[in-house]
């Protein structure tokens, strides 16, 4: 795979922006149905040949979707998982990987979800329902047996990627590499995909997922374990953005020890309940 | 008195002319013969005691070539030091040594730069000062990665100029 495809690649898998898929889901989805209930068109073959129908649907469904970045996507998903893996892997390292192979599982995860769920909304609910067999419907279902829990936070410097204040459950890893080390994977993914508007939000690696609030001058990361529901996430978003209200307010010049123990301490109070 | 300061440092320089290995032999007191190509960049610290406080160096490695087409442009932001390094066993490491210097200073305005010959174990005594003479910009260190030759002194002026920058 060239450079240029890998980017590419890489760029619809590692930012997509999952609204946009989605409107294109459904939009291509009115389209297959107006053609679909279209008496003219299909009505009556459909009632007549069902089961070929059902088939003729089934095949040709992929096939309403060939341009669609989904489709893309997942035949990128199937194809080129190993190849991106392998040729970024000396790139940025385990760290890089790691985050590649469950954007992947996350992407495949996202799709297949926003799939059934286009499909299983009103209308179609009801036309399509019995026609398109073999949706996996505990695929949907998203356990609860993990309940989430925030296991460390960083607030890093945008520019330079030095570490401004953390908050850790248990001291692991070296904070102010992973800090760089964030920052320069952020870089690298933000520059190489060339999208100006568009910051890395989400990385997961292992059993974390790494929450990634963007502000100005700096970012904040949230690593939470366990399976993280809209309601957590909807708190700790509204959480991180009074701490950054209150206590990011001020112009950065010199990154110290008094800063970032401040910074810390604030963190600690915040989160820790 | 703040008890460390953090600085973000950048090791730029072509491919092979030793910044992996001296970064390394400064962190970790190490040397490594195995060639070890990296791309992309890699993170490393060190904490320097200084006068006053501790310096906090948290060092970008950057896969050279050029550091003109590599590297994110992004990678140079919100830099407080640079290191420049050359191979002086290899003249087609520094041929291009004003342009790069001057591109990164462009690219990193109020950042000290020092400039680095590496490989000096490669020559004898005699040989050294010819060799290095040839450089179309005059290197601060002449190191050596493998025998740790001024490697510690050169990261150390970088500490100790970027703490001059700020005071002054
Ligand atoms: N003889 C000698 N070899 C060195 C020295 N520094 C690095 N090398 C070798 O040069 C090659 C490239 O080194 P590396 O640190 O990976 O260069 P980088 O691409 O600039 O990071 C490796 O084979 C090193 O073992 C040195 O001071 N002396
Ligand atoms: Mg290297």
């Amino acid at each position: 795979m060239k450079e240029d495809e890998l980017l590419e690649t890489l760029k619809a898998i590692l930012l997509e922006d999952d609204r946009l898929v989605d409107k294109h889901i459904r939009s291509e989805l009115e389209k297959i149905r107006d053609e679909l209930l279209d008496d003219e068109k299909f009505g009556s073959r459909m009632r007549i040949h069902r089961d070929a129908d059902v088939a003729f649907l089934k095949e040709n469904f992929a096939q309403f979707f060939g341009n669609d970045v989904t489709t893309a996507i997942k035949h990128q998903i199937k194809n080129s998982q190993d190849e991106v893996i392998e040729a970024l892997y000396p790139i940025i390292g385990k760290l890089i990987s790691r985050f590649i192979r469950s954007e992947f599982e996350k992407l495949r995860e996202g799709i297949d979800q926003q799939m059934s769920e286009v499909v299983s909304t009103k209308k179609w609910k009801r036309k399509f329902r019995s026609w398109i067999s073999g949706t996996k419907e505990s695929d949907l279902l998203i356990s609860e047996q993990h309940p989430p829990s925030i296991e460390e936070i960083l607030i890093i410097q945008k520019d330079s990627g030095l570490l401004l204040g953390s908050y850790s459950r248990n001291e692991t890893v070296d904070q102010d590499m992973i800090a760089g080390m964030l920052t320069a994977i952020k870089a690298f993914v933000e520059d190489a995909f060339q999208k100006d508007n568009q910051d890395l939000e989400e990385i997961d690696y292992s059993s974390y997922r790494l929450l990634i609030f963007n502000f100005h001058k700096y970012y904040l990361t949230i690593s939470v374990s366990g399976i993280i529901d809209t309601a957590f996430r909807e708190k700790l978003s509204n959480k991180t953005f009074d701490f950054a209200e209150k206590h990011m307010n001020k112009n950065i010049i010199e990154v110290n020890s008094d800063l970032v123990s401040e910074i810390s301490e604030k963190l600690s109070q915040t989160y820790n309940d | 008195m703040t008890e460390f300061l953090s600085k973000k440092v950048i090791l730029a320089g072509p491919l092979a002319v030793g910044k992996t290995s001296l970064v390394q032999k400064f962190v970790y007191n190490k040397f490594s013969e195995k060639y070890i190509s990296t791309i992309g960049v890699r993170i490393e610290k060190k904490v320097i005691d200084m006068d006053s406080h501790k310096l906090n160096l948290i060092i970008w490695d950057l896969a050279g070539e050029s550091t003109q087409k590599k590297s994110p442009q992004s990678y140079f932001l919100g830099t407080n030091g640079i290191i420049y390094v050359v191979d002086i066993s290899r003249p087609p490491t520094f041929l291009n040594i004003q342009a790069e210097i001057d591109y990164l200073k462009q690219k990193v305005p109020n950042a000290p730069i020092i400039v680095i010959g590496n490989k000096a174990d490669l020559f004898k005594k005699e040989e050294l000062e010819e060799t290095v003479s040839i450089i179309p910009v005059k290197p601060d260190f002449v190191t050596s990665a493998k025998t740790g030759d001024l490697v510690n002194e050169m990261f150390e002026e970088l500490a100790s100029r970027i703490l001059d920058l700020q005071t002054s």
